[in-house]
């Protein structure tokens, strides 16, 4: 791949509401470099819920099994 | 000309590399610390994450995501905006407080039907508990490991108050939580951090086995015929350190116990039938209205064991066994389906990651046991 994997703020812990200079200077390399590939595939988001619920095979709740709860 | 939307006060970002051969897609692993998930990003989202940072007109990033993906402006402006739209219902939104739920006290001692004990990694515990789902979910992972001790090293409650398991470790509560089935995967999980001393970094939802020196790790969501794969890798000679979650150790990075029972649903008994014969003769559980068994570990300690790779598990009924590699960055996708967590630290997320992608990872697609379990022992060798 063409760019450098490293441009982000894992080598350079910063809040985003505080970039250093040479942050801003990664994502400005990122922004111009980062697009140039083959084949064009639309933006998508996974949202991985960091939960422990989501570490064990599942069943229904005790509101569900109580036909609404409260 | 509207402007791009301002970020969230603060936010960790993550690089996803490219796997070390150079396929798959660089993304981006987003995540705020008031908002316990990870956003994984595609390269183009990323792109548009990275142009947040500069600010300015969104026509301008549109146009710059134009020419950079060699795409029409009017295609670029639509998946910018899109985009845009998403995230601003949950990663560029408001921060909202968390509700916190009431503290109860403990109930008294006589309240508590259940009680046994278990000897995990030679500790003693003791559970006690008091809502019959929870000990219906309980009671049959534990059996095989039931030993009676004058003095437990630790000590459980579990009762069930407004619709919420709580568990409990002496006088501190462990969890809240509305389903049972994580009620008890949280307990499990703590009685195996405490029977080895260990700390969690990640816990997947996944089984592990182990050749004794390494393990691999077999990420599915429910359903997904991973037990079903498990029980035979068990009867092949693998050991099991899990069926149904693998916490991976913060210290060592290797792969520990949980020596429970398997619950194997009616749909895998007639595929484990010439494995196990014993296995119509065990008790049929009736677990939220379907048919389950326990198959019980053999009477040997798994050691932990660094893993070696990942494989994520598909059964699909008349399909031939396939075994694709994945990037990391579709590792990763897939995962999330899976299930995993991670303490919602910087560090801890940043160290998982680093730990993640440096695994190869698979995606088995299998329908026929015979096929598949010597595919796996191929990735141990």
């Amino acid at each position: 791949m063409p760019y450098n994997t490293d441009m982000d703020n894992q080598a350079n812990p910063q809040p985003s509401a505080s970039p250093s200079p040479s942050d801003e200077q990664n994502r400005r390399e990122l922004v111009t470099k980062l697009g140039k590939f083959a084949v064009y595939a639309a933006p998508f988001t996974v949202l991985a819920l960091n939960s422990k619920a989501a570490t064990s095979s599942g069943g229904p709740s005790s509101l569900a099994k109580r036909g609404g709860g409260r | 000309m509207s402007l791009l939307p301002p970020l969230p006060a603060s936010t960790w970002d993550f690089s996803i590399n490219p796997s070390p051969a150079g396929s798959g897609e660089p993304g981006l692993v987003v995540s705020r610390p008031d908002f316990p998930g990870l956003f994984i990003l595609n390269s183009s989202a990323r792109f548009i994450w990275a142009g947040l940072h500069l600010g300015g007109p969104q026509n301008f990033l549109a146009e710059r995501f134009a020419e950079n993906f060699g795409i029409p402006f009017s295609q670029a402006s639509s998946d910018v905006a899109s985009t845009l739209d998403a995230w601003s219902q949950n990663l560029l939104a408001p921060s909202r407080a968390t509700q916190s739920v009431a503290f109860p006290p403990l109930p008294s001692q006589s309240s508590f039907s259940f009680s046994c004990g278990c000897d995990v990694n030679f500790k003693h515990f003791q559970l006690l508990a008091s809502d019959a789902d929870f000990i219906h979910e309980i009671q049959p992972r534990l059996a095989h490991l039931a030993a009676s001790s004058s003095t437990p090293d630790f000590t459980f409650h579990v009762f069930r108050q407004q619709d919420l398991f709580w568990v409990f470790r002496g006088e501190a509560s462990l969890c809240a939580e509305p389903l049972v089935s994580t009620a008890r995967s949280i307990l499990l999980e703590e009685i195996a951090r405490l029977a080895y001393d260990a700390d969690w970094l990640a816990i997947l939802h996944a089984a592990a086995c182990s050749n004794g020196r390494q393990c691999v790790i077999l990420p599915a969501p429910t359903n997904s015929g991973k037990s079903t794969l498990t029980a035979a890798l068990m009867h092949s000679g693998l050991q099991i350190l899990s069926d149904d979650s693998a916490p991976l150790d913060r210290r060592s990075r290797q792969i520990f116990p949980l020596p429970f029972a398997l619950m194997l649903r009616s749909g895998s008994w007639p595929l484990l039938d010439p494995f196990f014969p014993e296995l119509s003769t065990l008790p049929i559980h009736t677990r939220f209205g379907d048919p389950v068994r326990f198959l019980p570990p053999p009477a040997i300690h798994p050691q932990p064991a660094p893993a070696k790779c990942l494989c994520f598990v598909q059964f699909e009924p008349g399909a031939p066994v396939r075994l694709q590699p994945l990037s990391p960055f579709d590792s990763l996708c897939a995962l999330q389906k899976s299930g995993f967590w991670v303490p919602h630290t910087r560090d801890s997320i940043a160290a998982f990651l680093a730990w993640y992608q440096s695994l190869p990872a698979y995606q088995l697609t299998y329908s026929d046991l015979s096929q598949a379990v010597p595919l796996v022992h191929s990735l141990l060798a």
